[in-house]
């Protein structure tokens, strides 16, 4: 007596097409659905923590209630236009952009206080030195600068 | 009823009368549904103030954590079926760990449980084992206390639908034996 293998493989019946899409999908698009879900945990929150309802969010938004509802599952594959429209409405950050080009602080390698830099034109003071220049023009006289 | 094939011949699943899935894809689409995982924690927000959820803030919080789980757990399972195919270690005995309590002396059909990869796990998966490394899931859910018993959504159907499973494959004679009991 025991298991009997012939007959579960008699008896077993193949994966739906559908279960297997399903399947395939997650797999294949695990890298953005990631994101997606993480987006999603963050609309839950915020939703919850502004009393803002799915409906209100929907119409703020000008999309349907469907809509979210797809997006509050996290299995969209959502556009930076829509990001950036949800981040406008509930006034929060839902995803944040790299910049490993950004250093901590702006680093010379020429002391702070040397002429040099002194002399430079600072383009904050643009307005100053544009009308400093522009009285130096009406009169011809250059000698005082 | 009936068995779908997942990875033969070591995975199989249940598939219920009435469901449009088998157990093993209605799991993983459920809990890789954000809506729904949030759901439950919500209704469920109490039991998360238990001591080995201490650190758990938000329904959000836990949400994040099952819905990793699931694609680790996932993977895991594929990834130990292709093991099995090859040659190779760990399989699939290494994984699913004996379900006691009332089994607990079972020599066929005999009902295994699955931890989802982080500890401490908020996923199990439930299964009966044919034989070495071959297996049919017949359920799961999040757990959220120490028993099957004490957790809102597996106590209503998990050990209930474990033993109909086993008399269904008895019936089918999946199992020549003269006593599942």
């Amino acid at each position: 007596m025991g298991f009997n293998i012939d007959k579960l493989r008699e008896i077993a019946v193949p994966r739906s097409e559908t279960a297997k899409e399903s399947a395939r999908l997650r797999r294949e698009n695990r890298e953005y659905l990631r994101i997606s879900q993480d987006i999603a945990l963050c609309l839950h929150y915020y939703l919850r923590n502004s009393d803002m309802t799915q409906k209100e969010l929907a119409e703020k938004m000008e999309v349907s209630p469907v809509y979210i509802g797809r997006l509050l599952k996290g299995g969209e594959n959502l556009t930076l236009e829509t990001i950036c429209k949800l981040q406008k409405v509930l006034g929060q950050d839902l995803i944040s952009v790299a910049k490993p080009y950004v250093t901590t602080q702006i680093v010379s390698l020429v002391p702070l206080s040397t002429q040099r830099f002194s002399e430079t034109v600072r383009s904050d003071r643009y307005t100053e030195t544009h009308t400093l220049n522009k009285n130096y023009s009406s009169t011809g006289d250059y000698s005082a600068a | 009823m009936k068995i779908v094939d997942i990875y033969p011949p070591f995975l199989y699943s249940i598939q219920y009368d009435n469901a449009e899935e088998d157990e093993f894809e209605r799991l993983f689409q459920q809990w890789n549904d954000v809506e729904y995982v949030v759901k439950f924690f919500e209704e469920n927000k109490e039991m998360l103030s238990h001591s080995i959820w201490v650190n758990v803030a938000s329904p959000e919080e836990a949400a994040r954590q099952v819905l990793k789980e699931a694609e680790e757990l996932e993977n895991l399972l594929i990834d130990l079926c292709e093991n099995l195919s090859e040659g190779s270690t760990p399989n699939l005995d290494s994984h699913f760990k004996y379900l006691e309590g009332k089994y607990k002396y079972e020599l066929e059909y005999v009902p295994m449980k699955s931890y989802g990869p982080i500890r401490p796990s908020l996923l199990r998966m439930y299964a009966i084992r044919f034989a070495s490394n071959m297996y049919l899931i017949t359920g799961g859910g999040i757990k959220l206390a120490d028993t099957i018993q004490n957790s809102p959504n597996l106590k209503d159907h998990v050990l209930q639908n474990i033993d109909k499973v086993r008399s269904w494959l008895k019936a089918k004679g999946i199992y020549d034996s003269d006593d599942i009991n």
